[in-house]
């Protein structure tokens, strides 16, 4: 049935742009006056539950914050069922399975602003606290994640329940084309420093296709014997976008399905031990060089979800760090600004990666009579989300500073209300990675070869060069301070 | 990026181990390390390039 609709309608891909956009437009109605999603809930920093949520909007100061909490779910509840429906999922399962997945996300969310966890140094006086771990409302994403991890690990069968709403690239997609406003916004307070980012996003693409891939690919031929076949996806998974990339390439070359899939679930299990990792060493180390630390998040993490997920947790652990420890308070989302744009350059490039490698292997290596390749290999492999960020991106950035110039309030109130959905779509990312990675995978026969090379790539030298290349890059550059 | 997940199939795991142990060395082709040079030599060439570029134009921030 799903496959008999347009690719516009079945694909993920395409629907995170559908559900992503959905909320930018019902955000913009702030420009207009009307303020159709200021009902979204709005998490704050507690101690008691009482005013712990409320609706993002001033217009709806009236709803209760549980009612608020309530409406959240049911639309995206209901908006995530109508792509369900489409992508020709099972619908009770799906619905049965968002609920718990939303919930258990949503608690996780919640318990991460508990004020001994998520309160700043300026807001223990406040709270009437004197000590907090200083890990700001985003310390969710790490319980959401834990638990995640615990279930997905200790209690497969209530992960296999979940299946069909385990779906963490399409919850993370989905909340990069609502991001793109915001971002645009930011842009737009400081439209050269944003095309810095941008134009610094081609390293990206020069260091994971052209000198990540080459390295790996080079090590596990010739040092760990690996044939091309595996060669090649393997490269792909641990220098540039880890699963998409290993799958893609596997096509490109014509691989088995099974040398992909098999990459692909280490390239998850890598990803959250990246993800649980690095945002604390780049807080520890690099709290003087936010950009460098959110550049290196988006080179290094494999996969969308953990990267974009660590660019969100270093840019909280960042902040809190350098106002806790010199007292300046940088403005929310430039090091996620910087991961991100670093890590969807990267991803643009996989259709045309995976075009050229079809082309070496159909010519040069694997050589096949009357086999050609043609240019809809690349529109075919290209990332169609990156299409709703840019446009999000992009319409904000031109309201911000040509169409409407004196919109700014009502701009950041549309962005403030998209992102009440979009932080909801984080926290179900990162429990629904930690449902997906089997970390019993490790210790099966027989992997041992394939992670040695991973381990080795990974922490050896792609996570150095990331650093590496970041710092030169991006060393010296700030982001903008609050009232600065 | 690709919308496929990770899920491993009953199916493929047990095949892990069998295809490991039926792979089978082939030496590196001279247009592997064809690929593998051009790719290092151009990726550092366009990082210098790009350094430079940054350097000179897009200094914002800095």
């Amino acid at each position: 049935m799903a496959q008999e609709r347009p690719a516009l309608l079945r694909s993920e891909d395409w629907w995170s742009v559908w559900l992503g956009l959905t909320i930018f437009a019902l955000s913009l109605g702030t420009l207009g006056g009307v303020d159709l999603l200021g009902w979204g809930a709005k998490t704050h920093v507690w101690l008691t539950l009482g005013g712990s949520v409320k609706p993002v909007s001033p217009a709806y100061s009236g709803l209760p914050g549980v009612v608020s909490v309530i409406a959240t779910y049911a639309f995206m509840l209901a908006l995530t069922s109508v792509g369900a429906h489409f992508l020709g999922l099972g619908m009770k399962r799906f619905v049965a399975g968002f609920t718990v997945v939303f919930w258990v996300s949503y608690g996780c969310w919640f318990l991460g602003h508990y004020g001994y966890i998520a309160a700043t140094p300026d807001r223990l006086k406040g709270l009437g606290i004197g000590w907090s771990l200083n890990l700001t409302g985003e310390a969710g994403f790490i319980i959401a994640l834990l638990a995640g991890l615990l279930v997905g690990n200790f209690f497969p069968g209530a992960a296999a329940r979940l299946t069909e709403a385990t779906r963490p690239e399409w919850y993370i997609k989905t909340a990069i084309v609502i991001m793109g406003a915001a971002l645009g916004v930011k842009a737009a307070q400081a439209t050269g420093l944003a095309g810095a980012i941008v134009f610094r996003g081609f390293c990206a693409i020069v260091e994971a296709y052209l000198i990540y891939w080459a390295i790996v690919y080079f090590i596990a031929r010739r040092f760990f014997h690996f044939s091309r076949e595996w060669a090649a996806p393997l490269a792909s998974g641990v220098s540039i976008c880890g699963v998409s990339a290993a799958i893609a390439t596997g096509a490109a070359i014509r691989a088995r399905p099974v040398v992909p899939v098999m990459v692909s679930s280490l390239v998850v299990v890598f990803a959250v031990v990246e993800l649980v990792l690095l945002p604390f060493l780049a807080q520890r180390f690099l709290y003087h060089e936010p950009m460098v630390a959110g550049a290196w998040m988006g080179l290094s993490v494999k996969t969308d979800g953990a990267a974009v997920a660590s660019g969100a947790i270093v840019d909280s652990l960042i902040r809190a760090k350098a106002l806790a420890a010199d007292g300046v308070r940088y403005k929310e989302g430039w090091m996620l600004m910087t991961a991100t744009t670093t890590k969807m350059f990267i991803d643009v490039f996989i259709g045309i990666w995976s075009f050229v490698l079809a082309l070496i292997w159909c010519t040069r290596i694997d050589r096949r009579p009357g086999e050609r390749i043609s240019a809809r290999h690349i529109w075919e492999r290209f990332p169609k989300f990156v299409l709703g960020y840019v446009f999000t991106f992009v319409t904000l950035l031109l309201l911000c500073c040509v169409v409407l110039p004196s919109s700014g309030k009502a701009s950041l109130l549309a962005t403030e209300e998209g992102n009440t959905f979009r932080v909801l779509f984080f926290a179900m990312t990162f429990f629904t990675i930690g449902l997906i990675s089997n970390f019993r995978k490790l210790w099966q026969e027989g992997i041992g070869r394939l992670a040695a090379v991973y381990l080795i790539a990974l922490f050896g030298f792609i996570i150095w060069i990331g650093l590496a290349i970041s710092w030169v890059f991006f060393h010296g550059i700030k982001p903008p301070v609050v009232g600065g | 990026m690709s919308t496929t997940k990770p899920v491993e199939t009953p199916a493929a795991e047990p095949q892990l181990v069998e295809e490991m142990s039926k792979m089978q060395d082939e030496p590196l082709l001279p247009v592997e390390i064809k690929l593998v040079v051009t790719s290092l030599v151009l990726g550092v060439s366009l990082l210098g390039l790009l350094w430079l570029l940054s350097a000179l134009v897009f200094t914002t921030g800095k």
